[in-house]
């Protein structure tokens, strides 16, 4: 019998092996358009309501390439989430909807195992193969706006010792926060799933409709306001996954900060907020989150034991 | 283990609130090409879900390879390899990736020997499924199944709208690279006349019910076909016959079992057609309807 690991990595291939044009254009596109923009274009932008503007030559080089090689990760993971969530329900019905359903049901693989690995594929490693790719693309992304704005010759005279130990902090942190994101996020994202895999494409709007509904009956006829609290608890969650920072957290951002201290105190920051945003699991939200997605998790296996 | 791949005991599938398979039982030895024959909707097609573990039986019992189809199914697919009758191979992948994909998904598929079979084929490795014609994805298809070393075959109206030339090098490929005298095969199919000849047994179907589970050996031992001219007519509905039908210059009366007599001297014997027993068996409730 083949082992489970290799048909779960076969059938994360397979994965690739379907989406890796659309997942490829996804973490390409927007660097090589920021790209483009920064050595073609006129790049202006305003930072309040009093026209006032941030005029690049004046910032200093290290700031500028930080920015740079952080907002490209940062966007292209955000990118790379978005089609992910708005493609998601449409990731357990494809093999229906293509009618190769019966061909995948015809090999011996396991109903759980087939289903894991289109989840596993799409609603984690590509969004973090996306930061990656998005964090990798920031360096030669920040060579290019360094050279324009400042100038060649600042960007290798960087503090590169302190930039890599920093990149390398905030990948890992951006990657831990994807992760528990999505983990906390996973009772809803996992009840679209379902809802899509038995209702097609009436499933989305049966869940919102289903959440609206229960959530407002049971507030306003019963006065029980569980379900508003446990969507905001949910998705307050999903944003300390990502900062869970808190005052005195041992950074100081803001105007006027040296970006080399910053920098410097960037990773030691991280690994804190790492474990804080890992403390805040430790709590039965995380329990509740964890059996709702089971839930869905089996009516995804049993819809397509149903075939 | 028994020497039988299969054995179903009084089994019972059902399709929602629809009795599709109604308490039937047989069994199919090893080494046999076995035609399962049916009208549309006769559960041919629930009977091959339930033999490959994609429906849970609602009655009696049924076994493959001594596995229960449903709760082994894992363990049962890697000895039977299937064709469902909508054979589609994912249309975004190229065919080399398939076998790249079934190398990791079925252990005891042989990625030399899809290439080695699809060499006899004009379907390219590199050719992706949505440009190929239905005959080459059907092709491709058993190629596919046909590296598998497996014991048993199961396929499900295998050439539905392939062409004459698509279905004859079907069957070829099919005999030649995979029937080996160990191996079984359970085809079902309308073309019923096409594959009469590879078969060596068959079942019938009909709603629901087994009409008929028989080597083709046994056919020429218990049905009994009588060529007669039109001026006996009479004297043979009178001996109540399966099925009166029409033949080459004259008529025939179908028996099952010897007719009587004084019957049997007013006709000439013939080889009941597969087509005809089939006819004869499906058209309940009016069996001694004539086809005329």
């Amino acid at each position: 019998m083949n082992p489970t690991p290799q048909i779960l990595s076969t059938l994360l291939r397979r994965e690739w092996l379907q989406h890796k044009t659309g997942w490829l254009v996804i973490v390409t596109v927007p660097p090589l358009i920021g790209l483009l923009v920064l050595l073609a274009g006129q790049v202006t932008i305003d930072i309040d309501d009093e026209d006032r503007t941030i005029v690049f030559s004046q910032v200093p080089a290290l700031a500028l390439a930080v920015a740079t090689v952080f907002g490209s990760g940062v966007l292209t993971l955000l990118l790379a989430w978005a089609a992910t969530l708005i493609f998601a329900p449409t990731v357990v019905r494809r093999d229906v909807q293509d009618r190769s359903i019966e061909f995948w049901l015809s090999l011996p693989t396991g109903h759980a195992v087939s289903v894991t690995a289109p989840l596993l594929a799409h609603l984690l490693l590509f969004p973090l193969a996306a930061l990656l790719i998005g964090m990798v693309a920031g360096v030669p992304l920040s060579l290019a706006v360094v050279a324009r704005f400042v100038g060649l010759a600042d960007w290798f005279s960087l503090p590169w010792g302190t930039l890599a130990a920093a990149w390398v902090a905030m990948t890992l942190r951006l990657a831990l926060g994807l992760v528990l994101a999505t983990l906390w996020l996973s009772p809803l994202i996992m009840l679209v799933e379902a809802a899509s895999a038995w209702l097609k494409r009436w499933g989305i709007p049966a869940v919102v409709l289903g959440i609206a509904v229960v959530a407002n009956v049971l507030e306003k006829v019963f006065g029980y306001p569980q379900v508003w609290e446990l969507g905001r608890a949910i998705f307050t969650q999903a944003g300390r996954a990502f900062v869970a920072g808190h005052p005195g957290s041992g950074v100081a951002f803001g105007r006027g900060a040296d970006p080399q201290a910053m920098l410097g105190a960037l990773p030691a920051w991280a690994l804190a907020d790492a474990g804080r945003a890992l403390q805040a699991l430790a709590q039965p939200l995380l329990l509740l989150c964890l059996a709702i997605s089971a839930a869905c998790f089996a009516l995804l296996v049993l819809r397509r034991q149903r075939g | 283990m028994s020497d039988h791949l299969v054995e179903a005991r009084n089994l019972t599938l059902r399709y929602g609130a629809k009795v599709a398979v109604d308490d039937i039982s047989f069994h199919i030895p090893k080494g046999r090409v076995v035609g399962l024959l049916g009208h549309n909707g006769a559960g041919k097609t629930t009977l091959m879900k339930a033999l490959v573990g994609l429906l849970r039986q609602r009655g009696g019992s049924l076994q493959v390879m001594g596995l229960q189809p449903q709760a082994q199914r894992v363990q049962l697919l890697q000895s039977v390899c299937y064709i469902p009758d909508v054979a589609i191979l994912p249309r975004w992948a190229r065919v080399g990736e398939l076998i790249s994909l079934m190398s990791g998904l079925h252990p005891r598929f042989s990625a030399e020997r899809a290439r080695a079979l699809l060499r006899r084929t004009s379907v390219d490795l590199n050719a992706r499924v949505k440009t190929l014609s239905k005959g080459m994805v059907v092709q491709a298809h058993l190629a596919l199944v046909a590296a598998i070393d497996a014991k048993l075959m199961i396929l499900d109206e295998p050439t539905l709208g392939l062409d004459v030339l698509s279905r004859k090098a079907f069957y070829e490929m099919l005999i030649d690279e995979w029937c080996d005298g160990e191996r079984s095969v359970l085809i079902s199919t309308h073309q019923v006349e096409e594959i009469e000849s590879l078969l060596s047994d068959v079942m019938m179907l009909n709603e629901g019910r087994l009409a008929l589970a028989i080597s083709l050996e046994d056919i020429d031992k218990r049905f009994v076909a009588l060529g007669h001219d039109p001026a006996v007519a009479e004297e043979m509905a009178a001996a109540h016959p399966l099925l009166r039908y029409r033949v080459q210059g004259g008529s025939a009366a179908l028996f099952d079992g010897e007719p009587p007599p004084s019957v049997a001297a007013l006709g000439r014997r013939l080889r009941p057609s597969l087509v005809d027993l089939f006819v004869a068996l499906t058209r309940a409730p009016e069996a001694h309807r004539t086809q005329f």
